[in-house]
């Protein structure tokens, strides 16, 4: 009985890990910039998920891992002294270091483009971005993955299309 | 309701994301009503369009199932053993590498000990109280390291308290033993030597920035070191070693780390920067002229070290070293698209297909590159031969930590799973005494393996050199001809080798290997110990060594470079290039320094070089002055008497590329030769992404080197190229190096242009 319930537990875990684990990777990785470091992070969370009992997180699975995951990461960047915050100031100058000449001549792709623009953000702003349109999350899981209220979030959100937008209407003139 | 394009409830309307349907209908109405914020509203969503595009186009990490199969267990399989783990906590860091300054003193204990001797005497009574300070200490370390669930604050906390260093310090403590026990870290290169040349993971340690703006001490320590030589040098440190002579230095320099909390506070003259993090000098290659020296050979190198080392740099928050800069290496971390062979090996194809192309160098727009590719034949799993595989297992109690004999046990469960009927495995372990844990037995008796593997355990010391005799006996007994017979040992390097000495076992590899029967060493969470020892196995053994020092690795190792790993296809790969005097004033091979041959070693057959496995990559790069171009590389005139019967007039060609290799099982090479003409060059913007990637990779080596020949190219603009080469990206490494590029740049004291050289520019 004991055992069934295990590996009925194993199961839905790694339906869970099927789901997720790579998009995770994919967000712990734009915080710490490393691949490697990145899976050691996933599967920290995935730990702390088998600690979790289930009826805490069923239904709400998704924003809790990237919460933990995102707590988790941040933790590691900030005890291995790597990643700085890309702050303002760095935003500003890697916004006005436009691409070189190769790059933009070359630029077949817009998406790749759209990428560099947005890395200019700062990094609150960024990441909004991110979990609204590469993991497609709404407003509400935005703020408990982020720890932000549902306004801010929306503050953030709006602040970096508006932006976008006006760094499209610029390089495109 | 009055709304303002500025307002951010337009862009959550636009995202669908008012739940309110009241205030949704109004903003709908406002929306109605105004031109404005109809366009707005459109902006908003092509830019959502535009992102959610963009994102998508973003390479999404691959995860192995082994990985996955990882993420889902309820336990932790750590990354890292306890004590590495404890050395990412800045204090304990200093801590431990007090330590192993300590430790490695040992061999020079009596060079050293007078040193210290006077300065142990007046505090041989506080350490009297206290009882075995080191030894405590390490105990600590060894419970840190065997419970890897053991929270690394925790137990951090726990050394520091428990250190009788804290109460210690006094403010009479001479500044000299600061200087004395930095010192003692030059003990440290002598004992250096013993340990092996490989190094591949390296922690850096560096004591509190507090500590003094003058005692800015630096010790640099392997990872690997302190992974295992904490506990091994533990055992035979006391019996050996007085204790006093141990403190005194390591308190000394323990009191450098605390010092920013209780030491006094004056100035201490202490020597700047002690590095013990060693590197082989890297002397960059500089242009040559075809008429001074026409030939250029080197051996392939398919490793990948220096790059996750420049990365770990990197993440650390510092510059690397440029001794630690192996461009090649860099280069051949990144998988491309190069095409393999696509005959099969059966059929009498090659082992590797040989690209070349040319393009503009990024950095300077008179000079060429020349890019030679050489891509192994990608052996499709059903094609490998039939395998005989006996793993010989050390199953000693300190093989238990997570990051060993579990990871052992997981890695061997994928290998099996992957091998079927043709193919056998057996199981020899050995600790206090060797057995045959699983007789030979086909891989598709699943069940029965897998039981086999359950029920091994760690625990007991090692007597390795019964096991490797009876794994060689079970080899032999279950031969397959023609196949693959190897033996895979499992070690942490704790290798007792027991009666037998070490010239008998490589004896015993070297006759295996003659009989056809290879060795792979796989050392795991291992640092330095016996590591001559398995290098001079593996190496009688024709055999590859690995080490295993992260789950990282040991997915590279048994799942990614699996075949590449267990089989090869190619051995003692040359390259020799020849440059044509009339199209080429000079050239200069990027990386590769400690790889270089001698010409006259290209034909000799006797003459080791590297071995390329199943679907490898190794790139080099050329750079070329091309005859047109003026360059102030020292020169001759052309000779008189060199005129050979096969010299001809070449018009166009640039250079001839010469490979050598043998087949996995041949004594006499075979030679691939090919010519590069000079219309094949291509404007490096219309070059294959591969080629810009690669050559944007060395472009960063040289930058982070301080290059002279990189003329001053800034990390804005190699980090722009990067971008635009990413291509398809599996696995997401390209994308990770741009952000690594960034980082440099952020590292780097303000952007300083290096001097722009004249030479390439000045001549159009």
């Amino acid at each position: 009985m004991k055992d069934e319930q295990r590996s009925f537990e194993s199961n839905w875990m790694r339906s869970i890990v099927d789901a997720h684990a790579a998009d995770l990777t994919r967000y712990a990785a734009s915080i710490l910039y490393d691949a490697d470091g990145a899976k050691d992070v996933v599967q920290d969370v995935f730990l702390r998920l088998w600690q979790e009992p289930r009826a805490n997180v069923e239904g709400h699975v998704l924003p809790w891992l990237f919460r933990v995951c995102r707590n988790r990461a941040l933790d590691v960047r900030r005890k291995g002294g790597r990643m700085k915050r890309l702050d303002e100031a760095s935003a500003a100058r890697a916004a006005t270091d436009a691409p070189g000449p190769e790059t933009v001549t070359e630029q077949q792709d817009s998406h790749a483009q759209i990428l560099q623009m947005m890395q200019a953000l700062p990094e609150n702003q960024q990441e909004v971005v991110r979990l609204k349109f590469q993991n497609g999350m709404s407003y509400k899981e935005i703020a408990s993955v982020t720890e932000l209220t549902v306004t801010n979030v929306g503050f953030l959100l709006h602040t970096a299309i508006n932006t976008l937008r006006a760094r499209i209407v610029a390089s495109g003139e | 309701m009055k709304l303002l394009p500025e307002d951010p409830r337009l862009t959550a309307y636009a995202l669908g994301e008012i739940e309110d349907q009241q205030e949704r209908s109004a903003i709908k109405s406002a929306v109605a009503q105004s031109t404005e914020l109809q366009q707005a509203v459109a902006a908003i969503r092509d830019m959502s369009e535009l992102l959610t595009k963009g994102f998508a186009a973003e390479p999404i990490p691959e995860l192995s199932e082994f990985e996955k199969a990882r993420m889902g267990q309820p336990t932790a399989t750590r990354e890292r053993s306890g004590v590495s783990r404890i050395l990412s906590w800045p204090v304990l860091s200093s801590v431990a590498a007090v330590l192993i300054i300590a430790f490695v003193v040992l061999p020079q204990r009596s060079a050293l000990k007078e040193d210290f001797a006077y300065q142990a005497e007046p505090r041989k009574e506080d350490f009297a109280d206290q009882k075995l300070p080191i030894e405590s200490l390490i105990s600590k370390f060894q419970i840190a390291e065997e419970n890897p669930a053991l929270d690394v604050e925790i137990a951090a906390k726990m050394l520091i308290e428990s250190s009788p260093f804290q109460s210690i310090a006094r403010p009479d403590v001479k500044p000299n033993e600061f200087v004395e026990s930095a010192r003692s870290v030059t003990a440290l290169r002598v004992a250096e030597k013993q340990m092996a040349s490989r190094v591949i993971a390296r922690e850096r340690v560096t004591l509190p920035k507090k500590a003094d703006r003058h005692a800015s001490v630096e010790a640099y320590v392997t990872a690997k070191d302190a992974d295992m030589d904490l506990s091994a040098p533990a055992k035979l440190a006391p019996p050996k070693m007085p204790k006093a002579s141990v403190s005194a230095p390591a308190s000394a320099a323990m009191m450098l780390a605390d010092h920013g909390m209780r030491a006094p506070n004056q100035a201490r003259e202490l020597p700047a920067t002690f590095n013990t993090e060693k590197y082989a000098p890297i002397e960059e290659s500089g242009f040559r002229s075809p008429l001074v020296a026409a030939l250029s050979t080197f051996s392939i190198d398919v490793d990948t070290a220096s790059y996750a080392n420049v990365r770990r740099f990197l993440n650390q928050g510092q510059l690397p070293p440029a001794d630690a800069l192996r461009i090649e290496e860099m280069i051949n971390y990144f998988p491309y698209a190069d095409a393999a062979p696509t005959k099969s090996l059966d059929e009498g194809g090659a082992p590797f297909a040989v690209h070349m192309a040319q393009t503009i160098a990024p950095w300077n727009e008179s000079h060429h590159l020349l890019r030679v590719a050489l891509k192994g034949y990608e052996m499709p799993w059903e094609e490998r031969p039939s395998s005989n595989l006996v793993f010989l297992l050390d199953v000693s109690g300190s093989m238990s930590n997570a990051n060993k004999l579990p990871l052992v046990k997981e890695a061997m469960d994928l290998l099996v799973r992957r091998l079927d009927g043709r193919d056998r495995v057996a199981v020899v372990v050995y600790a206090g005494a060797s057995g045959l844990a699983l007789p030979s037995t086909t891989a598709n008796n699943y069940d029965t393996i897998q039981h086999a593997m359950d029920n091994l355990k760690a625990g007991g010391s090692t007597n390795g050199g019964a096991g490797i005799q009876l794994a060689y006996k079970v080899a032999r007994e279950h031969f397959i001809d023609g196949g693959n017979n190897r033996v895979i040992l499992c070690t942490d390097g704790d290798f007792n080798i027991g009666q037998t000495n070490s010239g008998d076992l490589t004896d015993i590899a070297e006759a295996a290997a003659d009989e056809g029967i290879s060795l792979t060493i796989l050392g795991f969470g291992m640092g330095n110990y016996k590591d001559d020892l398995l290098e001079e196995l593996s190496n009688k053994g024709k055999g590859s060594y690995a080490y295993v020092d992260s789950s990282a690795e040991a997915r590279k190792v048994f799942l990614e470079d699996l075949t590449g790993n267990l089989f090869k296809i190619a051995k003692d790969v040359k390259i020799q290039v020849e440059f044509n005097p009339a199209q080429v004033n000079a050239y200069r091979l990027i990386g590769y320094e400690n790889r270089r041959l001698k010409a006259e070693d290209f034909n000799n057959d006797k003459k080791k070089a590297g071995d390329i496995g199943p679907g490898h990559t190794v790139v080099a790069l050329y750079e070329i002055i091309p005859a047109t171009v003026d360059s102030d590389v020292p020169s001759v005139d052309a000779l008189r008497y060199q005129q050979s019967v096969e010299s001809k007039s070449a018009p166009g060609e640039v250079a001839t590329v010469k490979l050598r290799y043998k087949q996995p099982d041949a004594d006499v090479s075979q030679l691939i030769t090919r010519t590069v003409s000079s219309d094949e060059l291509v404007r490096f913007d219309a070059t294959h992404e591969d080629v810009r990637f690669s050559a944007i990779v060395a472009a960063f080596g040289m930058r982070l080197a301080g290059s002279e020949h990189l003329n001053g190219l800034s990390y804005d603009a190699i980090e722009s190229i990067a971008a635009s080469s990413l291509g398809i990206d599996p696995g997401g490494h390209r994308s990770e190096f741009v952000g690594l590029v960034r980082r440099a740049r952020e590292l780097s004291p303000a952007e300083a242009p290096l001097p722009v050289q004249s030479r390439g520019t000045s001549q159009e």
